[in-house]
């Protein structure tokens, strides 16, 4: 299903500590229209947790979480409340 | 017990460089919402501290333990100042030192947590994992709070009641 979907956005945090990738997603999510897709590449180990818990908080679903070496990507679906 | 020694040290030094920080931020708030904020995470530092007392008491004797608080409350000056100057440099106006003071305070947070949860895996002291997983999620709390908090100044320009904040992403 989601590979079917491409990504409306895709942000890219590589590089960037804790809290940028929290900020910079959740800025994207509001870039994006409800049922689109946002893509966030990070390797700060905490944005794991962080950007979980925030999709939790906010309500908007995480398709897909993948680790590729140090890289994380994940695909969040904006869910329009 | 020589590592749990440690751990004690490590938190001690990260709750009192929170609060010290917190208390910071609440003298550099011109917002009576966010002070009351920067107010309360201080106070929730103060009580993990509290909290760390009555379970490290049975690791370090007490003498140990105030000594160790003490000796952390006259060092915590060097990183308060560290935090200072960036807000200053961030300072552009009053706004955007408060942004960077949620910011930093989201870096100090983080890194409570990743200590606790490192170190709640590390001990075999029963109790001890117990509270450092406790405190964790309240840091987590912290975390997420300073977070929407920074969401909410950025996107409508006010602060919005500590109180008021809830994990159904309302702020």
């Amino acid at each position: 299903m989601t590979g079917t979907r491409k990504p409306a956005r895709t942000l890219d945090c590589v590089g960037l500590y804790c809290p940028q990738p929290l900020f910079q997603t959740r800025e994207s999510m509001d870039r994006i229209k409800g049922g689109e897709i946002l893509e966030v590449l990070a390797d700060d180990p905490a944005a794991e947790q962080d950007i979980k818990r925030l999709a939790k908080r906010t309500g908007h679903k995480i398709l897909l979480f993948e680790k590729t070496g140090t890289v994380l990507r994940f695909l969040i679906e904006k869910i329009e409340r | 017990m020589s590592q749990d020694s440690d751990i004690v040290r490590e938190a001690i030094k990260l709750e009192i460089n929170g609060r010290a920080f917190f208390e910071h931020a609440v003298s550099q708030t011109g917002n009576e919402l966010g002070k009351k904020m920067f107010a309360k995470l201080a106070n929730d530092e103060i009580g993990h501290l509290k909290a760390f007392g009555q379970i490290f008491s049975s690791i370090v004797n007490d003498d140990e333990w105030k000594s160790l608080v003490a000796q952390e409350e006259n060092e915590r000056s060097e990183i308060i100042e560290q935090l200072k100057r960036r807000m200053q440099d961030a300072a552009r106006n009053k706004r955007a030192g408060e942004l960077e003071a949620i910011s930093i305070g989201m870096e100090l947070e983080r890194k409570a947590i990743d200590f606790f949860d490192k170190s709640a895996d590390a001990t075999f002291d029963p109790k001890l994992k117990q509270a450092l997983k406790r405190i964790s999620d309240e840091e987590k709390f912290h975390f997420d709070l300073l977070q929407a908090q920074y969401d909410n100044v950025t996107n409508s320009g006010f602060w919005f009641d500590v109180a008021e904040f809830r994990m159904d992403g309302r702020y």
